[in-house]
């Protein structure tokens, strides 16, 4: 009994579960495991700017399916990163400098040579790419998502340029999409963005835009989010600068259960911010008829507190569906905790950043005390607009992880200090106060397996 | 009860609930004696009374499997009784392999129960995938695609006892086209 006794149906299912660089290793075997492993290979390209650096002494994947056509059906999921193009000088630099390889002959247009072939075996031959992340800052580069048919999911990131007309016209033509995930929208783009969600409307169940300086009021009610019934994500940034979100019409979203709000901090100024008064109360208004199950809400200056008319609003809306809620970077007050624990008797998950004025372990405490269903808690560390430096030290140290475990009964697990807490519910001689004492996991927060997650119901919610 | 017999002859007894975790079997015995169940339903509407699906697609008639050793099925019924009354995996589980990274995470009773040498491994996903058993298939593939992990193509040749068909022009081709993937 050996492999070969495996025939290639299994050993496609075994081969799906390795990595790109396992399948490497599998690809120089022998020429029946190459001839399955090569295709899986191919099924998810990512080639960044590191790829680029070595080429053309190494042959970039698009250049190969040039040369075995056969391969490019296998693609599924492509993402590229190309932030930085370098120029033919500098390539040849490269391969003289590094390499010590002859220089080749200049003038060849090398990178255009590249670009062609990216554009080649990308727009004409993988004609089944579904996925696609493209962060490329080169317009030149985006006449590889022309006539995309089968793609359903789109990050598209494009840098701070503009783009052609003929482009945005272009992009707004691809139909078919489940999930559009926007880093920056130039302002061409923007100008098509309404027309591109209408044509996307019938397909669209996640929306996100991550920044966006061209993004109005006038262009979100004329984008016409309540057209898109099939929603389920939604999430878009909050102008610190301006304090301003979009004033939202009301919206008829039956499918919508995950918003998320992020904050772009207002670099010109030295300012404490956060969420005023009336700041995020429209938007929460014009989703009100949604079973939002999940709100994410990330600032990039510490926002003490969130105000307590915005939980009271909340919980007004969506007491009854609510199970995650995520204010990273911001606290909210007992008050405002006291109310959550009360009313959303479905919150299951909860992330804040306890603000280290007064005592913030009995305003945990004493609020959470009264919800039998949160399982979850979890605090990220204190983020500075200025420094990207987690500050986290002083709350663990403030906070009594032992006196929230057992005043909090129904918390079973919290995420501190980039560590997750479990209770631990053996008896134990140690503690008469009966099941409070909680186990340390050796896993480290980026170790969040999938059977975790599983367990504990724990959502990165991947909108924050 | 259904009774299920081996390639070297032996008979199993199993609860229905138990064999219908593998596809081939659940399909075997609902596509079995239309005929009972054509009779079952004309008593049904007569008597106004319910008959219970189960009541009717069981027989005494033992269901062979020919490529099926003993040793093996009693493995595999091991693991079916294991998880009995779990849902069984909806059809589209291709999909959801794209939109999120397959995980070779596997459950504690499973990883134990897999521990085994390895042609009885082999033999396993051969009898999960000829019986249909999705979940068992993965557990097994995923034990494979474990022991490959992180080795050289030399140690995954000697793990398998394979032998290196290509010239080493084939080869040093073949690493230099795959060297993008490498870099993540």
């Amino acid at each position: 009994m050996s492999t070969h006794n495996l025939d290639s149906d299994i050993l496609i299912v075994i081969f799906s579960f390795l990595s790109s660089s396992d399948l490497t290793s599998v690809a120089l075997v022998n020429k029946s495991f190459n001839a399955i492993a090569v295709p899986r290979l191919y099924h998810t390209i990512y080639f960044r700017d590191s790829g680029l650096q070595k080429w053309p002494n190494l042959p970039s994947p698009f250049e190969t399916i040039l040369k075995r056509p056969e391969l490019a059906i296998h693609v599924r999921c492509c993402g590229m990163s190309i932030m930085f193009l370098p120029t033919d000088e500098l390539i040849c630099l490269i391969i003289t400098e590094i390499s010590s390889l002859p220089r080749p002959p200049m003038g060849n247009r090398l990178i255009s040579k590249f670009m062609n072939s990216c554009i080649e075996s990308l727009s004409t031959l993988c004609s089944n790419i579904h996925t696609f992340r493209f962060i490329v800052h080169h317009p030149a580069f985006i006449s590889i998502l022309r006539g995309k048919k089968r793609l359903s999911k789109l990050q598209l990131s494009l840098g701070l340029d503009d783009i052609t007309e003929s482009d945005a016209e272009m992009l707004s033509q691809i139909t078919g999409l489940h999930t559009l995930d926007l880093h920056q929208v130039p302002l061409g783009l923007c100008r098509r963005l309404p027309q591109w969600i209408s044509n996307i409307s019938d397909t669209l169940t996640t929306f996100r835009i991550r920044t966006s300086q061209h993004l109005d009021e006038a262009l979100f009610i004329e984008m016409g989010l309540s057209r898109l019934s099939l929603l389920e994500k939604l999430a878009f940034p909050m102008d610190e600068s301006t304090l301003r979100i979009p004033h939202f019409p009301k919206h008829n979203l039956p499918n919508l259960h995950i918003v998320g709000i992020s904050s772009i901090p207002n670099w010109s100024e030295e300012s404490t911010s956060g969420p005023r008064p009336g700041l995020l109360e429209p938007f929460f208004n014009s989703i009100s008829d949604s079973p939002v199950s999940s709100i994410a809400c990330g600032f990039a200056n510490y926002a003490d507190f969130v105000p307590d008319e915005t939980i009271s609003q909340i919980v007004r809306h969506f007491s009854l569906t609510l199970q995650r809620l995520s204010f990273t970077n911001a606290d909210i007050s007992e008050k405002g905790l006291t109310e959550l624990a009360q009313f959303c008797k479905n919150l299951k998950q909860l992330t804040i950043t306890p603000s280290p004025v007064g005592s913030p372990t009995a305003r945990l405490t004493g609020s959470l005390s009264h919800s039998s269903s949160l399982k979850v808690l979890i605090i990220p560390p204190r983020r500075d607009q200025w420094s990207s430096i987690l500050r986290s030290e002083g709350y663990c140290t403030t906070l009594n992880i032992k006196e929230l475990f057992r005043c909090a009964p129904s918390i079973q697990v919290m995420v501190v200090g980039g560590k997750i807490l479990m209770r631990d519910a053996r008896p134990s001689l140690m503690n008469s106060y009966g099941p409070d004492n909680f186990r340390v996991l050796s896993a480290p927060i980026n170790r969040f397996n999938l059977a975790f997650r599983e367990k504990y119901g724990i959502e990165t919610l991947g909108m924050d | 009860m259904v009774i299920l017999a081996t390639s070297d002859n032996e008979q199993f007894n199993v609860d229905k609930e138990v064999a219908e975790r593998s596809v081939l079997i659940k399909n075997m015995l609902e596509g079995e004696n239309p005929i009972a169940l054509a009779v079952a339903f004309v008593y049904m509407k007569l008597n106004g009374s319910f008959i219970r699906h189960e009541d009717v697609g069981e027989s005494d008639q033992s269901i062979p499997l020919p490529n099926i050793t003993s040793p093996v099925l009693k493995k595999v019924l091991e693991y079916c009784e294991h998880h009995r009354g779990e849902p069984l995996p909806s059809g589209d589980t291709d999909n959801a392999d794209d939109v999120r990274k397959r995980t070779t995470d596997i459950s504690e009773w499973d990883q134990k129960f897999i521990t085994v040498d390895q042609e009885m491994l082999f033999e396993i996903i051969l009898a999960a995938n000829y019986l249909d058993i999705k979940p068992l298939l993965d557990v097994g593939c995923k034990t494979v695609a474990n022991m490959i992990k992180g080795k050289t193509p030399e140690e995954i040749r000697k793990l398998f006892n394979i032998v290196n068909d290509f010239t080493p022009e084939e080869e040093a081709q073949i690493k230099k086209e795959n060297e993008w993937a490498e870099d993540r």
